[in-house]
């Protein structure tokens, strides 16, 4: 019996010293925890086109460029400087000696290409290497890539180019189709296509990759699909050491989970997506920080401008006086969000407010010119998708109902389709009138304008370019000029003459309504203790700043 | 009415079916008057004071976009209704039609048929209806749709059980040699020795029902805002349940017990008065 | 022996037609509905419909129904539930992934609704036709009209935020969850594996929950089907010969009385099952459990065909063999049946 009370007593000294000391293992290796709500899609760069995913990819590898905390100008990151050519169609990068992955491969033009390379080879389907289409030509003097999304370069060309003898590995040019001024903007992280992966560690080498490996701050160990994701200092990185030795990053399912971890002191940081009623209570909360960042996220109206009522400019007009962006704001996200007057959010250059606040009055003259009355009615089907854009799309409509209800003239039917069905009609052009999200591709008020306007009208829902009205038909003509001219210039005062100029004329034809300025998306909570959280109009996370005291 | 009812039920006895019926008739009467019973508009009323909670002026609080809770509790009752008999209707009058074919010719349909329902009754049935909904769209005719589907195996088994019983009896079968077509031997013999049983489950199906509709409108699978539903305000008002706004989600809950506690009731009634040993047995 | 294997082959032959017959009424209900898994897959950017072509090609969705209907059940028969479009990994290896989950949520709630259920149903045939009795009935009918997701939803409210004993989400601390390995995925087995008391007590805390509010709802099925058996029981003879021999009367009530009642409640459970997973899929909604039935809704959201079809057969087969197993457990229980 004492024998045994003896086995215990030295069982739970064991025990004890042992929780102590890997409690101490634990500090010294200063482990960040960070939580949100968000999830990766996959894990591939070819493929990948969601906040979350760039994110986890930005913290262990990166691009040529970057915008530094805190500010919006394009800024050295693999390439240490760069040319372009007069007729602005070729970039020459200079880029960093000395940078390694984490395999230990030297990173240099050859594997630059390379990765950009494979990626434009394997566009995946979910379009992100649409962002950099006007790349033609890749090469490390003499040897050279023809790029054509999903044609070429071929496995073999990449192998050949990969052997090949180059005259200086830290010289890389790219050449594009036609002079863009935002080019750059697109090369910056965190746009997966653009990031740099060991060609030796990427397997398989030309199918969607299960492994990589990168020139990052971090390591990437482990990814456990809506569990976590945790990265460790990479010890070989060329530049500043990570503040933190391991960051652990968890998903939860919604924002009540992510409310409840970081006020029960379970992680350190919680980013993406507090629900606006839970930020103001851990506002009160002493033990935390709430830190509030700009955002650059975007939320508004979508008229399919070739389907009745919505092909009548009055009718998209009486709906943008009608709105009530102070009371959506107040009512759905308790003030926290910002009411928005231009798809060009402020905070970006050439913003300007160029939509009207509300006015019942003028909706209502804009609805009699449209030929309605009290006696004669419009009634109108808005859409909204309910999960996609987080849990508070159902409020959103009931506030817009009850805005254009106020008319007297308008009604309205609310109608839910689920994300999938969502998209198949929004691009078949069946919607009419619904709410869309955006976040920026790259920081340049080209990617706030064009997509709708002129790049992909029929793909987000708006089909200006198959317009039916005269009056249609000649914006869409006038977006083509501005927008178009815009980017042939690198002159930043003559473009944002045009750009304040598309926005002017977008509140005029009303063919898309902003709402709201996203920022409940970019508050993050952390504990006293937790600090180096940068949160800038990027809206870059950079889990490498940050760290326990 | 009442004393023809009174002779013929020993309500006295019958406790726990008049509790069902008053709670159930309840319900219809506030439903029915709802425009003139509930204090405010419950859709485009906005202006309460954002998510206060419950006084003299709101009983049952404010949510979030300043609309009465109480308002929106009293018109929510009419979805839940509306949704958990139509479809119970549906599924009573298909899965009756079924069980009597498949019970009265027997052989290989019957024993498809069987197979069929069987299998769509071993499986739950609150996935089923999720799937069917989901796939259909959120809408009030479609969430009628997938719940009447989930509940036509309840009735094919019954109604099947009772044309088994019967046929072998010798009425049915007496009737038969005097050459009585088929669907009159059905609806002259079986029909109203079944209808009895057939009234318990109907209850007890749309006790159910109301709980599964109330689950696919929480899941977001349901009539689409702002029409007051208690399922939905349930789901609405869960965003506030950590910053303890608790009138939110509880009154609209209370509402779905009561009323599924109210068919539940009468069911029970009904079973107790078909098998009166029944009440003792199992209670 | 022998009488029972050649049972169990009958009811296969049974079962595997049952799960034919949800399979392919999911099948076709997915197919003929609107939506498109492509497009709920490439989201909504620049997409063009050379791409969607090309993607319908990979998926097989281009080709008839029936060639499509006759390639998954040939897929399915050598185990291959085809591959998520939402998680771009094998279907069954997501589902072996969140099973134990729910396998452990709902082996959890069904023993909590057996402790409820058989101790109150006890007490009121003991106390038949007093107060006592009567209230319980009440509960027992009342516990058929809670809406699941509302009762976790109630239960959150009190003792996840006025009093703060028990988390609100997940099966782990994020801290515990990052640095433990599972081994069998069912976490109380793993902790005992491990020997791990930390590991337990924090697995515990957050099965508490969601397994009580499972439980409760079914609770009052079992009360009720244990209160008649007691009854029926308590009047039987040998109890009654029990009590003549001067055996006190709860030790009667219980000892002999309790093997007997256990015989309807276990055959009830092969059907309470179905009711468990329809109940988990909302208890998994409300408290983030990362199980097969939250997979499910979320495969639903996303138009992921393989991974719908998938979770419902493995659903059929858990039913199927719950049951199955429970008529083997009963045959054991009763000597009276034999197959």
């Amino acid at each position: 019996m004492s024998l045994r009370f003896r086995l215990i007593g030295i069982g739970v000294l064991a025990l004890t010293l042992g929780l102590v000391l890997s409690l101490g293992a634990l500090t010294q290796e200063n482990v960040l925890t960070l939580g949100t709500t968000d999830k990766i899609t996959q894990i591939v760069f070819a493929n990948s086109y969601d906040y979350w995913t760039w994110h986890t990819f930005q913290q262990v590898t990166q691009t040529l460029v970057t915008l530094p905390p805190g500010s919006t100008v394009v800024s050295p990151q693999l390439a240490e400087r760069w040319e372009v050519s007069p007729d602005g169609t070729v970039y020459t990068f200079y880029l960093r000696k000395g940078v390694k992955f984490w395999d230990g491969e030297p990173f240099n033009c050859q594997a630059m290409a390379w990765s950009i390379g494979r990626n434009i080879y394997l566009n995946g389907p979910e379009g992100a290497i649409g962002l950099i289409s006007m790349i033609k030509e890749l090469s490390c003097p003499p040897a050279k890539l023809e790029a054509e999304p999903g044609v070429k370069p071929t496995p073999d060309e990449l192998e050949a180019f990969l052997a090949a003898k180059v005259d200086d590995p830290y010289k890389l040019v790219i050449k594009i189709a036609k002079p863009d001024a935002t080019f750059l903007a697109r090369l910056a992280d965190p746009i997966t296509p653009v990031m740099a992966t060991s060609p030796k560690s990427t397997t398989p080498k030309y199918e969607f990759e299960t492994a990589f490996a990168g020139t990052g701050p971090f390591k990437f160990i482990e990814w456990v699909p809506e569990e976590r994701t945790v990265y460790e200092a990479f010890p070989g990185y060329w530049g500043e050491a990570p503040k933190s030795s391991k960051v652990i990053e968890v998903f939860y399912a919604d924002s009540a989970s992510l409310r409840a971890a970081v006020e029960a002191g379970e992680i350190d940081v919680g980013y993406r997506s507090f629900y606006a009623e839970d930020i103001l209570d851990l506002q009160k909360n002493p033990n935390l920080q709430v830190l509030a960042g700009p955002s650059l996220s975007v939320r508004y109206i979508v008229f399919t401008v070739n389907m009745p009522p919505f092909d009548n400019v009055h009718v998209r007009r009486a709906i943008a006086y009608a709105v009530d962006r102070e009371e959506l704001n107040f009512k759905v996200f308790a003030g926290l969000n910002a009411p928005l007057y231009s798809m060009v959010p402020p905070g970006l250059w050439s913003h300007i407010d160029a939509f009207p606040t509300r006015d019942l009055e003028k909706a209502v003259d804009e609805l009699k010119q449209a030929g309605y009355s009290p006696l004669n009615p419009l009634e109108l089907n808005l859409w909204y998708t309910p999960t996609h854009y987080g849990n508070t799309e159902a409020d959103v409509a009931a506030i817009l109902k009850a805005n254009l209800e106020a008319t007297g003239i308008i009604k309205v039917n609310v109608n839910v389709l689920e994300w999938g069905t969502y998209v198949q009609r929004m691009s078949e052009g069946s919607l009419g009138f619904f709410l869309l999200g955006w976040y920026p591709d790259f920081i340049d008020p080209d990617n706030y304008l064009a997509p709708w306007l002129t790049e992909s009208p029929e793909g987000l829902g708006t089909y200006l370019n198959k317009a039916t009205s005269g009056y249609d038909k000649a914006c869409y003509d006038q977006f083509v000029d501005l927008l178009e001219g815009a980017k042939e210039t690198t002159d930043i005062a003559a473009r944002t003459a045009k750009y304040e100029a598309a926005q002017r004329l977008l509140a005029d034809c009303a063919v898309m309504i902003p709402l709201w300025q996203n920022n409940t998306q970019a508050y993050a909570v952390a504990q006293k203790n937790v600090k180096g959280i940068v949160l800038d109009a990027s809206m870059n996370f950079r889990d490498w700043l940050v760290y326990k005291e | 009415m009442v004393r023809w009812l009174t002779k013929r039920i020993p309500l006295g006895k019958q406790r726990l079916l008049v509790i069902g019926l008053v709670v159930v008739l309840l319900f219809v009467l506030v439903t029915l008057l709802a425009p003139w019973l509930a204090p405010y508009d419950p859709v485009n009323y906005l202006e309460g004071e954002r998510l206060a909670s419950p006084s003299a002026s709101h009983l049952m609080g404010v949510d979030n976009l300043g609309r009465d809770v109480l308002s929106r509790i009293i018109y929510g009752g009419r979805i839940a209704l509306i949704v958990a008999v139509s479809s119970v209707l549906i599924s009573l009058s298909l899965g009756s039609l079924i069980g009597w074919i498949s019970g009265y010719y027997g052989g290989l349909l019957d024993r498809t048929l069987s197979l069929l329902m069987d299998s769509l009754y071993s499986f739950p049935s609150m996935i089923l209806a999720i799937i069917m909904v989901a796939m259909l769209g959120p809408n009030l005719l479609n969430m009628i749709i997938s719940i009447a589907v989930v509940y036509i195996p309840s009735f094919f088994r019954v109604v099947r059980g009772q044309v088994l019983q019967l046929k072998s009896q010798e009425f049915v079968e007496a009737a038969h040699a005097l050459g009585a077509a088929d669907l009159r031997i059905m609806l002259l013999h079986i029909a109203p020795n079944t209808i009895n049983s057939m009234m318990a489950v109907s209850s007890f199906c749309i006790a159910d029902a109301i709980l599964t509709e109330a689950a696919l409108s929480f899941l977001g699978f349901g009539i689409p805002p702002p029409t007051p539903d208690w399922g939905f305000d349930i789901h609405t008002g869960q965003k506030f349940l950590l910053s303890g706004k608790w009138w939110l989600i509880t009154f609209p809950g209370l509402m779905i017990v009561l009323l599924s506690l109210g068919f539940g009731l009468i069911g029970e009634g009904i079973s107790d008065l078909l098998n009166p040993k029944r009440r003792r047995k199992l209670v | 022996m022998s009488g029972l294997g050649k049972y169990i082959i009958t009811r296969l032959a049974v079962t595997v037609p049952m799960i034919l017959v949800l399979l392919t009424f999911v099948f076709f209900l997915l197919r003929i509905m609107p939506g498109d898994p492509v497009l709920a897959m490439l989201g909504g950017r620049n997409i063009s419909p050379e791409l969607i072509e090309e993607y319908r090609v990979r998926l097989g969705l281009n080709r008839p129904l029936y060639a499509q209907y006759i390639e998954y059940l040939g897929k399915i028969v050598h185990g291959d539930f085809g591959e998520s479009t939402r998680t771009n990994k094998k279907v069954l290896e997501d589902i072996l992934l969140r099973f134990p989950a729910t396998l452990e949520l709902a082996i959890f709630g069904m023993l909590i609704a057996i402790l409820i259920g058989l101790w109150t149903g006890t007490y009121a045939a003991i106390h038949s036709d007093r107060f006592s009795d009567h209230a319980i009935r009440i509960f027992n009918i009342g516990s058929f009209a809670i809406p699941v997701f509302w009762i976790g939803l109630v239960l959150q409210l009190v003792f996840g935020v006025w009093l703060r004993w028990f988390p609100v989400a997940g099966r782990l601390s994020p801290q515990i969850a990052a640095s433990f390995q599972p081994i069998t995925r069912f976490y109380i087995l793993d902790c005992l594996i491990l020997k791990d008391l930390n590991l337990l007590v924090d697995v515990l805390k957050h099965l508490a929950m969601p397994a009580f509010t499972l439980g409760l709802v079914l609770s009052g099925l079992i009360g009720r089907i244990s209160r008649s058996s007691m009854l029926e029981v308590i009047d039987k003879e040998y109890v009654t010969t029990a009590r003549s021999k001067g055996l006190t009367e709860p030790k009667v009530n219980y000892k002999h009385a309790l093997r007997n009642a256990l015989i309807p409640i276990v055959t009830v459970m092969g059907l309470q099952f179905a009711i468990l997973m329809g109940g988990a899929i909302l208890t998994e909604t409300t408290f983030s459990w990362p199980g097969l039935a939250r997979y499910l809704v979320q495969s639903v959201d996303s138009r992921d065909y393989m991974a719908i079809q998938g979770a419902v057969v493995w659903i059929a087969i858990l039913i199927s063999s719950v049951s199955l197993i429970v008529d083997i457990i009963y045959s054991f229980l009763d000597p009276r049946v034999r197959y």
